[in-house]
């Protein structure tokens, strides 16, 4: 009998009884770090907060150039010192605290702008101490706390005060107010991203001293409310156009934003893509970006780049391998898939319209992306027969999703059409609305069947005698609909699972007064569970998955998302990309009974 | 039974069975008029004794099928017509529990037989409907008690016809301690007062206003300036009235007034001394344009919107903050009503991050809680009970219920695409003629099946195209021409802000037999919002130079029992907020409110109660429902300024008012109560005041003369000049 059949023999009768487990209540959980990043060039001691961190062994950061080493733990604090090499790529990283108990990973922050931390007090705006800037601030607002910074200003000058937290991972709901010296609001920001962060640009007409007041929204905070505070009269885009190109093409882009007039150029991802400023003026900016051919497809951060080198806060911008058009307003344009149309719905009651012409039976994908762009747009696409009726219309492809999965609003449509002939597509907000700012990215292809992998989580320990499931989802996409195997490719010595099959049906969910939600896709729970023979360790694991579509067979290997809501509301893939697997020790539960009240029986 | 009733028909003599005589036109007005279908008799919601009448007869279909047809028809004998029930109760021939309504030979009760005898059809064919009244005279005033005025009713029927209806219709009077109506139309007057003549016919109403008057106005009646089209129209009415308007406010009075009113603000000691030194003759009206252009005018006049949109109800904390802050810079902008409401109409998008869509709290109930809370809020006129049935005495219909909801069928209410709480207003194309997305059916009347068509208010329908959202058609009629309540309703709200009430009262309560108290007025000030673009700070301009606004509140001889007229200033108490914010300005320490920053004043808080001390004195938690704030004063609140936690804070903080004034040893201690009382009261002490308090402080030491000023201050707190402005 092989291995595998006798585990097999083994798992299956207790498969049933597997439901979904939760992480380990003991794993390593991080609520805060700070400061939460950090010049190159730097060292720097570091504070992490949160639960179960005692024995944390080690930090280990992702990426090149930045390195950290574990001073002390204990059970709610570890502090370390981490190093940022010269050259260390701006951007954010994953940090993955490492102890025998599991892993976690929160994110960390690498920047080429000056740093310094909070002072306090600073507590009333009279305390105000005056910062110089570009700088970044690192600081921490607890409940009924304010923060306030000074600065100096020249009359007409543009500064933008950015600050950075529920992105970084917190769940800090902040808010910006500009103040006068005698503590007049002068103006206030609240959400400015989707994730609640705010963001004040303000040019002010005097020169003077004004003061800068971050405080939590109706006075929340907490010791996990770190921030990162960006101020400075450095270029600062809020949009970019077209926000996506082919790979191997040069693109031109116009940068919207302010002191734009100082931009030298921009970095895309990691480099080396070569940009060249074609104009700029305070306003705008116009690049030409030439995208290497061996760019990775989907979404780069687009950084702006002035003599101080990648600026934070970057841009999104989306790679493809497909012929690309880029204009502001489209009136019957005649598709021709695969392409991917840039196009920007400018103000409200803006809709653009294309024109397709598609065989009886074709079927096409129509993807649509606004708010993975970073912008508000709400997209919805509709089609028209040539006779004007109404034949697809799609807004969200999982609406309501409630809180079980992150947010998006951008579509997915697959549409077979059933008659040969002429079709009017039309793209707008869901509202209606419009903005400059609303930039989207429409990519009509003919339908390739086909599925993503993505694991919900990027570690999980694991202990004897309490199996868990590593969460997949398997998103169906061109119109696949056959079942899925997936499983995990290299289990560790003493480590068992099984395969599961997804479903061609979206997963459903119940919410809080029993309705019904639908993720987009299929989730299916893989069982780990450590066997008799397994010695505690720390391993990688690979997740595949595979499937059959009109005799074509189709693998790919899971990527990897933060989990929702545990490293605050960060989204998407890893930086890391990997699942760290923990088998833990034991835990040890004594059996000795103390001072138990004898109940004496009559 | 059609057999014995032609036998019935053909033995009556001729004269009564009468082809003629339909259900709606006549025997429903004899129901009316007659008091069947009153809210106390079989026009209740139960009915009585199983007789279910629609109240006012509303509904005469269901009137006619409940006497005709339900219950098996018992209530008409058709062998023997005048063994009916529906002639032999109401003639008490039987036991009736509403006793006689009409004799046996009356006319109602030959109607009602003849009606019967001829058929009892529900419409003579070919005979027009009756679509108006007009009851003349409109306005009369009586002088003396027992002095009478008749009253003719004309009925307007679809064919452009007009009839005397006089007789026929159903009279009753709003105030009878003022005057009294019969049946004829006969009003006899009964004591001093304005009261209504209600005039009702099944599904109509009419109303004349009646005055009661002791004396005719005296040849002596004084003349008063008048400064603007207000005072010419009210004082124009005070005068048939004979009542004399009391004297203008002194200054003292006018700029603490004119402060709360505006701006929410006390004037500083500054201010007030500054403005009662000017011999400018023009200096109200100068301040009056300052004020108007100050930044608090926007942050007051907010909040009062805040309340009548009912911000961040039902939308979030986040959403409430972005209407709010929206609401606040239109109104410093000075954006026009009529742009400000477009615009909140054409919202959409998600409510954490856009403030418009905060406007959509309706939309929880789908297009019927929109029709609900746009009819209230933005016309003033209170729809729900269309919902249901037909207006009984108003003339809404559930045509006007559901039409007015058709606006508002495209809208989806997304559930959190964004996130938790994150609500969105979308747009749906058109997939379904009218569509009510949140509860999943098709927006259909409710009585015929038929999809319901976008329909203006009192007016046609609107023209909707296939997957139109119908919403700009309902922005663009709000400034029509063929709108009449739209500048109505804001500027009765404007107007009660300032004047204490409403020209109609509720302010959301327009409709026939709720008629303003000076329509002359409320139609002139309407014509010059419309004509002044919608600017709300020119109409506002209008009121406050006005002679009328400027009146003092004392009452005189003539005008003490005056309520409705203006002819004084009727108190008003501040509005919670500016009451916690006056008295941090007088006590000279701005308290924190719990989840607002430290300075900010209550008048900026955007959601929510604040502190137990604004919510105490109004300020609503959640803003669940539009309605205006209930003033009437309470034990609780008496308590809190006797002695709740925020005069004892404000009174015992370290450096406040009290402390810097005893801080400053060149003061004496008449200069220290001088800028106490001007700062609380805009006015000096009276010398009683003075000699009182002034004495206390003599030969006292430091902690009795602040335990003094500390007395002083809660005196002043608990005074009904503070609480008031007046």
């Amino acid at each position: 009998m092989t291995r595998k059949i006798a585990i097999a023999l083994v798992i299956l009768p207790i498969a049933v009884a597997w439901a979904v487990e939760p992480p380990h209540p003991d794993s390593p959980f991080i609520e805060s770090i700070f400061p939460r990043g950090g010049r190159r060039g730097t060292q720097l001691a570091i504070e992490i907060t949160g639960k179960h961190l005692a024995g944390a062994s080690a930090i280990r950061v992702s990426g090149q150039g930045v390195s950290a080493r574990v001073r002390e733990s204990s059970d709610k604090l570890v502090t370390a010192e981490v190093s940022i090499a010269p050259d260390a790529a701006v951007g954010r990283r994953d940090l993955r605290i490492i102890s025998p108990r599991g892993s976690f990973v929160q994110v960390f922050e690498v920047g080429n702008l000056p740093e310094e931390l909070e002072r306090e007090p600073n507590d009333h705006w009279e305390e105000a101490p005056l910062v110089r800037f570009p700088t970044v601030i690192n600081g921490k607002v607890t409940a009924k706390d304010y923060d306030h910074f000074r600065v100096k200003v020249r009359a007409a000058q543009v500064i933008t005060f950015d600050l950075n937290s529920s992105r970084n991972g917190t769940r800090f709901d902040g808010f910006l107010s500009l103040l006068d010296l005698e503590g007049n609001e002068i103006a206030a920001q609240d959400d400015y991203y989707f994730d609640k962060d705010p963001r004040l640009v303000h040019r002010f007409a005097e020169e003077g001293e004004y003061v800068l007041r971050v405080m939590g929204f109706r006075e929340a905070g907490s010791n996990s409310s770190d921030y990162r505070l960006t101020v400075g009269d450095m270029p600062s885009a809020s949009h970019v156009f077209p926000a996506g190109g082919r790979r191997g093409s040069t693109v031109e882009m116009e940068l919207t934003g302010v002191n734009l007039n100082k931009v030298d150029g921009v970095v895309l991802g990691q480099g080396p893509a070569t940009a060249e400023v074609v104009d700029r003026s305070p306003g705008r900016a116009r690049v030409k970006l030439e995208i290497p051919p061996e760019a990775a497809k989907g979404p780069h951060p687009l950084w702006l780049a002035s003599e101080a080198g990648e600026l934070p806060n970057p841009l999104v911008f989306s790679v493809s391998d497909v012929r690309e058009v880029a204009r502001p307003r489209y009136t019957g344009f005649r598709i021709h898939p695969p392409v991917v149309i840039n196009g920007v719905i400018d103000r409200n009651g803006a809709v653009d319209s294309f024109e397709l012409v598609a065989r009886a039976g074709e079927t096409y994908s129509f993807d649509g992306a606004g708010m993975s762009l970073g912008n508000f747009l709400d997209p919805a696409i509709l089609i028209y027969d040539s006779d004007d009726n109404l034949v697809a219309y799609l807004d969200d492809t999982a609406p309501n999703a409630f809180d079980k999965e992150p947010p998006s609003v951008d579509f997915h449509l697959t549409h077979t059409f059933e008659r040969a002939g002429s079709y009017r597509v039309l793209l707008r907000d869901a509202g209606k609305r419009g903005n400059p700012t609303f930039v989207y990215r429409l990519t009509v292809q003919q339908a390739q069947p086909d599925f993503e992998l993505r694991v919900l989580t990027n570690q999980t320990t694991l202990r004897k005698g309490k199996p868990v499931s590593l969460r997949v989802r398997v998103r169906r996409i061109g119109g696949w609909n056959t079942p899925v195997d997936v499983w995990i490719d290299n289990l560790p010595q003493g480590i068992a699972s099984r395969t599961m099959t997804a479903a061609p049906v979206n997963t459903r969910v119940r919410g809080t007064f029993g309705e019904d939600f639908f993720v987009d896709g299929s989730n299916v729970e893989l069982p780990l569970e450590a066997l008799s023979d397994a010695l505690p360790g720390r391993w990688p694991l690979v997740v595949r998955g595979r499937g059959v579509l009109g005799g074509r067979v189709v693998e790919h290997t899971a990527s990897v998302d933060y989990p929702w809501q545990k490293t605050g509301f960060i989204r998407g893939f890893t930086h890391e990309q990997q699942i760290v697997l923990t088998l833990a020790e034991p835990e040890n539960i004594s059996n000795e009974r103390e001072n138990v009240a004898a109940v004496a029986s009559q | 039974m059609r057999i014995g009733l032609l036998l019935a028909v053909s033995a009556l003599p001729l004269s009564i069975a009468n082809a003629e005589i339909g259900f709606v036109d006549d025997i429903a007005p004899i129901l009316t008029r007659k008091g069947c279908s009153g809210s106390n008799c079989h026009g209740s919601v139960r009915g009585k004794n199983g007789f279910k009448l629609s109240l006012f007869n509303s509904d005469t279909e269901e009137d006619f099928k409940e006497i005709l047809s339900n219950d098996d028809g018992r209530r008409v004998n058709w062998e023997q017509l005048e063994q009916s029930l529906i002639l032999r109760k109401p003639s008490f021939q039987m036991t009736h529990g509403g006793g006689v309504r009409f004799a046996v030979d009356s006319s109602e009760y030959r109607t009602i037989l003849e009606w019967l005898a001829s058929g009892a059809p529900y419409r003579v064919p070919g005979r027009p409907e009756l679509r108006n009244l007009e009851v003349s005279p409109a306005e009369t005033i009586l002088e003396g008690p027992e002095t009478e005025q008749r009253l003719t009713v004309m009925g307007i029927y679809s064919d452009g016809s007009r009839r005397d209806l006089s007789r026929t219709v159903n009279y009753a009077a709003q105030e009878e301690t003022v005057a009294t109506v019969d049946d004829s139309g006969k009003v006899t007057a009964r004591a001093r007062g304005e009261s209504a003549i209600m005039v009702r016919m099944p599904g109509l109403a009419a109303v004349a206003r009646i005055a009661v008057i002791t004396e005719a106005p005296s040849a002596d009646y004084p003349r008063v300036p008048r400064n603007n089209l207000i005072d010419e129209l009210v004082f124009d009415k005070l005068r048939k009235l004979g009542i004399v308007a009391s004297d203008l406010a002194d200054d003292e009075v006018f700029i603490r007034r004119v402060y709360l009113d505006t701006i929410g603000v006390l004037p500083t000691p500054e201010e007030t001394n500054r403005f009662l030194a000017s011999r400018d003759p023009d200096k109200r009206g100068k301040l009056i344009d300052h004020l108007l252009d100050r930044p608090e005018y926007a942050q007051l006049w907010a909040a009062v919107m805040a309340d009548l949109f009912q911000v961040g109800w039902g939308t979030g904390l986040k959403g409430g903050y972005q209407l709010f802050g929206w609401l606040r810079g239109s109104l410093a902008e000075n954006k026009p009503y009529d742009r400000l409401v477009r615009e909140l109409l054409m919202g959409s998008g998600p409510f954490v991050y856009t403030p418009t869509p905060n406007f959509f709290v309706g939309l929880m109930q789908g297009p019927e809680g929109m029709a609900t809370q746009f009819s209230q809020a933005v016309l003033g006129v209170r729809l729900e009970c269309a919902k249901c049935h037909d207006h009984p005495f108003e003339r809404w219909s559930r045509d006007d219920y559901f039409g007015l909801a058709a606006f508002f069928s495209r809208l989806e209410r997304k559930e959190e695409p964004y996130g938790r709480f994150e609500h969105t207003v979308a747009i749906r194309p058109d997939h379904k003629p009218v569509y009510d997305y949140l509860n999943n059916k098709e927006l259909k009347h409710p009585e015929t099946g038929e999809y319901v068509r976008a329909k203006f208010l009192g007016g046609g329908y609107a023209e909707d195209g296939p997957g139109e959202d119908p919403r700009p058609k309902l922005a663009e009629w709000l400034s029509r021409a063929d709108n009449p309540y739209f500048a109505r309703a804001i500027v009765n709200r404007i107007w009660k802000h300032y004047m204490g009430r409403g020209l109609v009262e509720g302010v959301d309560d327009f409709r026939i037999t709720n008629p303003p108290s000076n329509e002359a007025l409320l139609g002139a000030l309407a014509g010059y919002f419309i004509e002044g673009q919608f600017d709300l700070r020119h109409l506002m301009r209008l009121i406050l130079k006005s002679r009328a606004y400027q009146l003092s509140a004392e009452p005189n001889e003539t005008n003490r029992d005056d309520t409705i007229n203006y002819s004084r200033f009727y108190l008003k108490r501040l509005m919670s907020e500016v009451l916690f914010d006056a008295m941090g300005q007088v006590a000279g320490k701005r308290l924190k409110i719990p989840g607002s920053p430290p300075g900010e004043k209550a008048i900026s808080v955007a959601v929510g109660s604040g502190n137990y001390f604004m919510k105490t004195f109004g300020k609503s938690e959640f803003r669940d429902v539009i309605c205006e704030r209930d003033h009437q004063p309470t034990v609780t609140q008496a308590m809190q300024l006797i002695s709740g936690e925020t005069v004892h804070e404000l009174l015992t903080s370290p450096g406040n008012l009290i402390d810097k004034l005893l801080e400053r040893k060149e003061l004496s201690e008449e200069e220290r109560l001088r800028t106490i009382y001007v700062s609380a009261y805009a006015r000096p002490p009276t010398s009683a005041e003075r000699t009182t308090i002034l004495g206390l402080l003599r030969d006292a030491d430091m902690d009795q003369r602040k335990a003094v000023y500390q007395d002083v201050l809660w005196a002043i707190f608990n005074s009904k000049e503070f609480v008031y402005v007046h």
